[in-house]
């Protein structure tokens, strides 16, 4: 262009009679035709609803063989390629090929029809399941059993795990016919990577990548943020004979900011805990709380899960605890409680 | 910086999934090299495909690597991240080794939007010994102390004399002027 300019100013000048005049204006054409544009896409969403995302899938880089290879590199595990595959192959993907083949008049392979992930699926979130018990197990030891069932639920509960898968990186990987992929098949694709990787590598490697991404999830967090006893009060007045619960003190009764503090005391008047509510029943409810939470060694003071590479326990000892459970809490309490 | 700006995308530093608590995983999962084969200020990117780019696809297996060869557009790099986020670079009439270093740059991000941190540290528990009460730190025994009526708790809480302490000592002044009076009297 300005190559153009100067032949044309060199001209002119040889001339003498052209004149060049370069102007930036606004374009008085973009405002009204984005705005245009931006009608159309109103009118068109209005009568047929929101135009979805285009799946990265679609694109023109996509290699599926590079992303399943790279998937497994980036969590550090050689996974194997065809159980990976199958891994991220949803049932209704399987479905909908069976379907268009026989729409076609082709004879589908039973390769394809037993190539979705449910099988591996169930193994996984059962190897998942019985890992989180055991590790729960060996690292709470004072946790009476109905608190790691309750840690166990929170933690394979379908909301978790689609959490994890999705931060996999599992969403443009995922072979299923809907659009954006619901909880339930993020959890299912997660569990069957689990899975895969069970049947290509050995049990210790297994239990790590279940530590590594699973049980991490508990980190940074208080256990009593996932585990509050239910009837603190109640379960600790039957099981405990004597104990006694004793206002501490209070601060601005019959405002709105009232505040109690409430002591637990067993029968020899030794101190076990205390807690503060906005009525004394509700202080009286945590104080009993927090006396469960020393009991079961998961108060504020407790050490951190051993998470680390290091300091993690060995797959032998937490198979050791995958089918043996701990106490209930009426056998924990008692025991633990002086009298 | 505008105010608007302030309350426009902020976070605490946080890491996703808990990352490096169990494993460290890379948060690139994929680059697009987008580039021209004649334009001039491809020649960088082109230079880095020629020389380093094998180099960085063995020594980032997780990272996949896309190379799309476009007539006459600008040199571009997209990286797309394990949280869904897409960061574009534009990167005309770099070198070769520039492009190697912000792609190395991008495959130690985390991928997050660019947004403003609050703070540069953060805790989900930012007091050990646990919240201030309105009993923290107090003698136990105010629980049951009479402030009204113990001379020690009164001496410390409420130094004025209270009413009846007042008319005692009237009646003890009393008492020595009348005494006073009567040794007066009895000396004249």
């Amino acid at each position: 262009m300005s190559f153009l300019v100067r032949c044309i100013l060199k001209e002119s000048r040889r001339i003498q009679t052209i004149t060049v005049h370069q102007q930036r204006n606004i374009k008085n054409w973009l405002a009204p035709t984005l705005k245009e544009l931006y009608r159309r896409k109103e009118e068109y969403e209005y009568l047929h609803g929101p135009i979805p995302t285009p799946k990265r899938s679609a694109f023109i880089e996509w290699n599926f063989g590079s992303e399943i290879y790279a998937f497994g590199k980036r969590l550090g595990e050689n996974f194997d390629d065809v159980l990976l595959r199958q891994a991220f192959t949803n049932s209704d993907y399987v479905r909908k090929i069976v379907e268009d083949q026989e729409k076609w008049g082709l004879e589908t392979s039973d390769l394809t029809k037993n190539n979705s992930n449910e099988e591996l699926s169930k193994e996984g979130r059962e190897l998942i399941s019985q890992y989180v018990f055991g590790f729960l197990r060996h690292a709470l030891k004072k946790l009476p059993e109905e608190g790691v069932k309750c840690i166990h639920d929170k933690l394979l509960a379908d909301e978790m795990l689609s959490h994890i898968s999705r931060s996999l990186g599992t969403k443009d990987i995922i072979l299923t016919t809907e659009h954006e992929p619901d909880d339930k098949t993020y959890a299912t694709v997660f569990c069957a990577i689990v899975g895969a990787l069970s049947r290509s590598s050995n049990a210790e490697r297994t239990g790590g990548f279940i530590r590594d991404f699973v049980l991490t999830q508990l980190a940074e967090n208080s256990i009593s943020d996932f585990y509050i006893p239910n009837k603190a009060w109640e379960t600790l007045a039957s099981l405990i004979p004597g104990v006694d619960a004793r206002l501490a003190n209070q601060e601005g009764q019959g405002t709105i900011m009232a505040a109690y503090r409430v002591a637990i005391f067993d029968s020899k008047k030794n101190f076990l805990g205390e807690g503060f509510g906005e009525t004394v029943k509700v202080a009286r409810e945590m104080a009993a709380v927090d006396v469960l939470n020393k009991v079961f060694e998961i108060d504020e003071s407790c050490s951190p899960l051993p998470l680390g590479p290091t300091d993690c326990p060995k797959i032998e000892e937490i198979g050791l605890k995958m089918n043996n459970p701990n106490p209930s809490i009426n056998e924990v309490v008692p025991n633990v409680v002086r009298l | 910086m505008q105010n608007a700006k302030i309350h426009k995308n902020h976070f605490y530093v946080s890491a996703p999934l808990k990352n490096g608590i169990g494993r460290y995983v890379c948060q690139l999962q994929r680059v697009t090299l987008k580039f021209c084969k004649t334009r001039g200020d491809s020649k960088g990117i082109r230079d880095f495909i020629e020389s380093y780019l094998v180099d960085y696809a063995k020594s980032n297996p997780g990272v996949v690597v896309y190379l799309k060869p476009r007539r006459h557009r600008p040199a571009m790099l997209t990286m797309e991240f394990l949280n869904g986020e897409r960061h574009e670079l534009s990167c005309c009439q770099f070198d070769g080794f520039t492009v190697g270093q912000f792609l190395n740059l991008y495959t130690k991000c985390s991928g997050r939007q660019e947004s403003r941190l609050i703070n540069v540290q953060y805790t989900n528990h930012p007091s050990i010994q646990g919240p201030w009460t309105p009993w923290t730190n107090r003698n136990p025994e105010m629980a049951v102390a009479d402030l009204i009526h113990d001379k020690k708790w009164r001496e410390m809480y409420n130094k004025a004399p209270s009413a009846t302490e007042m008319v005692l000592e009237m009646f003890k002044q009393q008492q020595i002027s009348n005494q006073i009076q009567i040794e007066e009297k009895q000396a004249e």
